[in-house]
């Protein structure tokens, strides 16, 4: 069984392909720009989205009440 | 700045330094691409699917170059990312290939690694008896007599101990004995070569 499973150093192994580089780079590159979108996807956008939200906000409250938020909170 | 003198550590700890894949990480690739080039196609046995492992190799090594340690060798490391990513492609491919004859796949042939002659007393597909194996069975068996491992290196690669290691080559070997009784050797040797 040993010289059997010899046999196995001398199947040849070639060189990696030529264009090995170019595509694990092509392929590292389009996973850094999905890591980029989700990353950009789930911090910068939601505080977008909250920051504007609050103002959205804002504006809807001073159209039912009248007033600023910041006259809201003024002590009586 | 040589980085052709650093040792592979040294080049790791840049790698993990740097934001993207800057010239400590290429380093790493070009001292590794061969290497790990060679377990993807001895595991996978095809050109293309040995392509995409090494590729996802090293985007795994470069994803989680802060994960590095220093507990094993960075060599060590990667060939067990390497091991560990052709069992998941095996295991993947098997799965999509579970109904098919893959010796009935047009081309298929042509594209195993050139094989020089079995001799006549062992003319046996020696690919083929590997298959019947458990998959990690296969992949040591692969490493230590195709790459040339010994067990201390292998166990450290398939994150087992020494003796699990020596254990569950030896029944392997047994395996593929009492499967092939015509492989077996002339005179015995010590199983535990």
């Amino acid at each position: 069984m040993t010289d059997f499973l010899d046999q196995l150093a001398e199947m040849e192994v070639g060189e990696p392909p030529p264009e090995f580089d170019r595509r694990f780079h092509e392929r590292l590159n389009r996973s850094l720009t999905v890591q980029h979108v989700v990353d950009l996807l789930t911090g910068a956008v939601p505080w977008a989205v909250l920051l504007f939200l609050r103002a959205a906000l804002g504006v809807a409250a001073f159209s039912l009440t009248g007033k600023f938020e910041q006259d809201r909170r003024k002590p009586q | 700045m040589d980085l052709a003198q650093w040792t592979d550590e040294q080049l790791a700890a840049a790698a993990a330094r740097e934001s993207s894949d800057g010239p400590a990480f290429v380093g790493l690739v070009d001292r590794f691409r061969q290497r790990v080039w060679r377990i993807c196609f001895r595991l996978l046995g095809h050109e293309e699917d040995a392509g995409d492992a090494a590729q996802e190799v090293f985007l795994r090594l470069f994803l989680h170059r802060g994960r590095f340690a220093g507990r094993s060798s960075y060599a060590t490391w990667v060939y067990s990312v390497a091991l560990r990513t052709c069992l998941e492609m095996r295991r993947g491919r098997s799965r999509r290939r579970r109904h098919e004859s893959v010796s009935a796949e047009p081309g298929w042939e042509s594209r195993q690694p050139a094989r020089p002659a079995a001799p006549p007393a062992l003319a046996l597909d020696l690919t083929a008896m590997l298959e019947t194996l458990d998959e990690e069975d296969r992949a040591l068996l692969i490493l230590k007599y195709a790459e040339g491992y010994d067990y201390e290196e292998l166990a450290a690669i398939a994150e087992l101990s020494v003796s699990a290691c020596k254990m569950r080559i030896s029944r392997a070997r047994e395996k593929l004995q009492s499967r092939y009784p015509e492989s077996a050797p002339q005179n015995p040797q010590d199983p535990q070569k």
